[in-house]
């Protein structure tokens, strides 16, 4: 590989160093470092940051399948933000630090994530390197089979209460560390730390790399407060204070390689390695002990996972059953895979005497006809309307307000159309255009609360966060993305393969997927769902490997209708109970006037009338009669007015259940159902071969097999009879023992 | 050049190659007969018990082994009729040849067995949880940000 001199200076400028003896460093900042070299910074070349470091230093990448290749950040600038990052590899190399500026880390006061006077030069500032005593230093040559990696582990109960003391993952099995992980049985964030064998001979003398540290990989956050954006680059590896790679979980920036930081508080973590699990933690099991393991791989070096040998990590033997050596692609990039044990000699890393032999190359591109890589994008649109995200008691609060204006008094008979100036709609509630609930919780471009607004009306007590701050943004977003090797049952063969093993995968929200068995077994499944918080559908991407093969379309939002009447109409019924209670009060009025003074006019008659008036008087009477039942008409129908004019109200619908919300009680997890095929308990895999054989299509001589052979056999060259060619081929075809 | 055959016997399969062949007596000498079928020869020997289990004889005068049965006559002479052994009497291990089963296989592979003893409309049913999702973490907490609300723009 081609070393950039101009920053890593000549082979012969690099030194040994003090604490790895088998390692050799670009020669950066020491005291002794010459005129014109990276002490000085800006002297020798620098790579901008954000630039592929290029196979200078880097051994090797990590692919997709890392979890640093799936980083979420979130970070605090002005509110919390996330950003998820997701790369098809990441690159990785090896460095050193000496760290003791630990504590003069409150000298900087710029936004910066970590340590800076122990940074690399070309990307720190000269103020963060003033302090001489701390320096780092990438490693250019080093061998692989001096360094092996440990598994650390962080656990908890299910209340988040941390066990003090870490756990081993080579050590899991032992009854010992059982108990702990039943007391303790969530795995809240996972490391590797460093042994290092500095001997010269072949058997191994290795000693943990402690306070002097080896480190590894870490993206680099740069903010920009013009265009208020964060963006991620991962340029170099931050230095930590101890030896220690993280491998799963969650970890404050500032702590990135501390294991003294608690894992179990995802809410204030600055990185959250596997975004998948951002905020939980994941039951110790077989599974993902395999899990973890396959995620120190992708690192390709050794690892030591158990203890089966009983030899001490200081003293294994890499080709120990106990030691996996993680497998590089052709490009030198790790996806997990591992050799163990005997096979570790037939990995390639073996061989290495440096790690400049490893194949990789940063700006080697694979070929296009075998990009197997997806490629998905971020999608911006437009959207004038508002969009918030809320919890369930800030739409409580809000539907309050607008039926609050909805509600009027029995003469609040409006004569401006206050709902039409204020919410754009004679209706109210048809300010709201949509109401959707999600089962993950929605993270807002903006979490700074304001005032909720509908049109031209602004709460005065309901906060909520806006969705976006800019009129383009994006509304979709990956919520969850995950993957699960398929792993075959019958050694690959036709047993695993349809119509005899046939999968589905069940998608949440999206139902379930057929899955072609051919397409996925002995590959990664990984799926990822995209969500669009506009509409509330949702897209589920299956991939293989890398390889994008299906997709299923479903609704993760649930709808929660909410119906109003047009104010138009409640003003008209309020206004028309009103005239009608007025009209009633008038009757009644008329009535009881009429019943009060018809005594007084039929005495009068009856005192002056003659047997007419006492007729009048008689008619009158009756007259008197018919207005008490005016009267008492009137009156009902007044409290009837009355009734009708309290009673006018808006018609409420309930929330509705529609599918996604069946769907939200169901399973969220990704399921992927294997029906496999089960053979007779008679079967005796040593009879049936002995007497039946197994069914191939092989080519070769005939000395290439061994046992009952069947087939057809070419015996030109033979020295016999055609007769006894016949025989033979007669035997053959029927099967012989060989 | 003397017509003589080893005689002997194998527990093997007659079908296999090669076969395992434990000899009684070696050189022994045949009575002539005016013809000798090199495919299904019939030798006569003299009676010797230890010949009454033998089953297979290599005659090298003939560069065959054969498979035999033995019956014996009041006169003292035993025959041995044989058929020829053509699995055994000539090199076929350079022989190209196209397998279709194997038994050294030690397992299925690819290539579907129709013979192979699956139980018809019986499925195995694995499941597996690909991965947890977020969406595990689904509360209903009423304060938690899981409500999307679309109002209309306006000032």
């Amino acid at each position: 590989m081609a070393i950039n001199t101009s920053i890593y200076g000549a082979p012969e400028t690099w030194t040994t160093a003090q604490y790895l003896t088998f390692a050799k460093y670009a020669n950066f900042n020491t005291a002794a470092a010459p005129e014109n070299t990276l002490l000085q910074g800006s002297v020798r070349g620098k790579t901008p940051t954000g630039e592929l470091i290029e196979n200078s230093i880097c051994t090797q990448a990590l692919g997709s399948e890392s979890l640093y290749s799936n980083v979420v950040w979130v970070h605090d600038y002005g509110g919390t933000q996330y950003i998820k990052d997701e790369r098809s590899y990441t690159p990785y190399f090896l460095a050193e630090c000496v760290s003791t500026a630990y504590n003069i880390q409150n000298n900087v006061s710029y936004i910066t994530p970590i340590y800076n006077y122990n940074s690399w030069k070309p990307y720190i500032t000269d103020e963060a390197f003033q302090n001489k005593s701390a320096y780092s230093k990438p490693i250019v040559e080093y061998q692989p089979k001096k360094i092996i990696y440990r598994i650390f582990m962080r656990v908890c109960d299910a209340s988040g209460n941390e066990r003090p003391d870490p756990i081993l993952l080579d050590r899991a099995d032992l009854p010992a560390e059982q108990e702990v992980l039943e007391q303790y049985p969530y795995v809240a964030s996972a490391y590797m730390r460093v042994y290092v064998d500095s001997s010269d001979t072949d058997t191994p003398n290795r000693e943990e790399i402690y306070n002097n540290s080896l480190f590894g990989v870490c993206p680099n956050v740069t903010y920009n407060a013009e265009t208020d954006n964060i963006n991620i680059n991962y340029a170099f590896f931050r230095s930590m204070r101890y030896s220690h790679i993280p491998i799963y979980g969650c970890f404050g920036t500032n702590y990135f390689h501390d294991d003294y930081y608690t894992g179990c508080l995802c809410d204030t973590a600055d990185i959250v390695i596997d975004s998948s699990y951002v905020s939980a933690r994941h039951l110790w099991n077989n599974d993902f002990k395999e899990y973890l393991i396959k995620q120190a791989a992708c690192f390709g070096g050794f690892v030591y996972i158990s203890q089966s040998t009983g030899v001490s990590i200081l003293n294994i033997a890499l080709d120990s059953d106990d030691v996996i050596l993680g497998l590089l692609d052709e490009y030198g990039v790790g996806h997990g895979e591992y050799t163990r044990g005997a096979a570790n000699r037939d990995n390639p890393i073996w061989s290495w005497s440096t790690n400049r032999d490893s194949p990789y190359d940063p700006y080697k591109e694979p070929p296009s006809e075998k990009d197997t890589q997806s490629h998905f994008n971020n999608v911006s649109i437009a959207n004038f309307n508002k969009v918030w995200v809320t919890s369930y008691n800030e739409v409580k609060d809000i539907i309050k307000e607008v039926y609050k204006a909805l509600r009027r008094k029995p003469t609040d008979v409006q004569t401006a159309d206050y709902s039409a100036d204020s919410f754009l709609s004679t209706d109210p509630i048809n300010g709201i255009i949509s109401i959707r609930r999600y089962p993950v919780n929605v993270v807002p471009n903006d979490n700074n609360p304001v005032y909720m607004t509908i049109g031209n009306y602004t709460s005065d007590t309901v906060q909520a966060r806006r969705f976006i701050n800019a009129p383009n943004s994006q509304f979709i977003d990956f919520v969850f993305s995950g993957n699960k090797r398929f792993d075959e049952l019958y050694n690959g063969s036709f047993l695993d393969r349809e119509p005899y093993t046939t999968a589905e995968l069940y998608i949440p929200f999206c139902g379930t997927v057929p899955i072609s068995v051919a397409d996925y077994i002995g590959h990664t499944i990984t799926v990822k769902l995209a969500i669009d918080y506009l509409s509330g559908s949702c897209t589920a991407y299956v991939l293989c490997d890398n390889t994008p093969l299906q997709s299923a379309n479903g609704q993760i939002g649930i709808d929660v209708p909410v119906s109003g009447i047009n104010t138009a109409t409640v003003d008209s019924q309020l206004l028309n109970a009103n005239l009608r209670l007025k009209e009633s009060q008038r009757q009644q009025l008329s009535a009881s006037t009429a019943f009060f003074t018809t005594p007084f006019s039929l005495f009068m008659s009856a005192s002056g009338g003659g047997k007419y008036g006492i007729a009048s008087a008689a008619q009158g009477v009756g007259s008197l009669v018919s207005m008490g039942n005016n009267f008492e008409s009137s009156w009902d129908n007044r409290e009837a007015a009355a009734y009708e004019l309290h009673h006018i109200q808006t018609p409420f619908k309930s929330v509705s259940a529609g599918s996604p919300l069946t769907a939200a009680m169901g399973e969220h997890c990704c399921r992927l159902t294997i029906y496999r095929p089960i053979l007779s308990s008679d079967y005796d895999p040593e009879t049936y071969a002995k007497t039946i054989g197994f069914a191939c299509l092989i080519n070769g001589k005939v000395s290439d097999f061994s046992g009952l052979t069947m087939g057809t056999i070419d015996l030109s060259g033979v020295n016999c009879s055609d007769r006894e060619k016949e025989l033979i081929a007669a035997a053959f075809a029927r099967g012989v023992i060989l | 050049m003397a017509f003589t055959i080893d005689i002997g016997y194998t527990t093997d399969n007659t079908y296999k190659v090669n076969k395992t062949v434990s000899y009684i007596a070696q050189g022994v000498l045949i009575h002539p007969l005016s013809t000798v079928n090199q495919l299904s020869p019939v030798f006569v020997v003299d009676y010797d018990s230890r010949f009454l289990n033998a089953n297979y004889v290599r005659a090298n005068f003939l560069g065959r082994k054969y498979l035999c049965t033995v019956s014996v006559d009041t006169a003292q002479k035993m025959y041995l009729s044989c058929s020829v052994d053509c699995l055994s009497s000539f090199a076929l291990g350079n022989c190209p040849i196209t397998v279709t089963r194997n038994g050294g296989i030690g397992a299925p592979t690819e290539i579907p067995d129709n013979k192979l003893p699956v139980i018809p409309n019986r499925k195995d049913i694995d499941s597996i949880t690909v991965f947890n999702s977020s969406i595990s973490d689904f509360a209903n907490d009423p304060r938690a940000l899981n409500y999307v609300v679309t109002t209309v723009g306006g000032v």
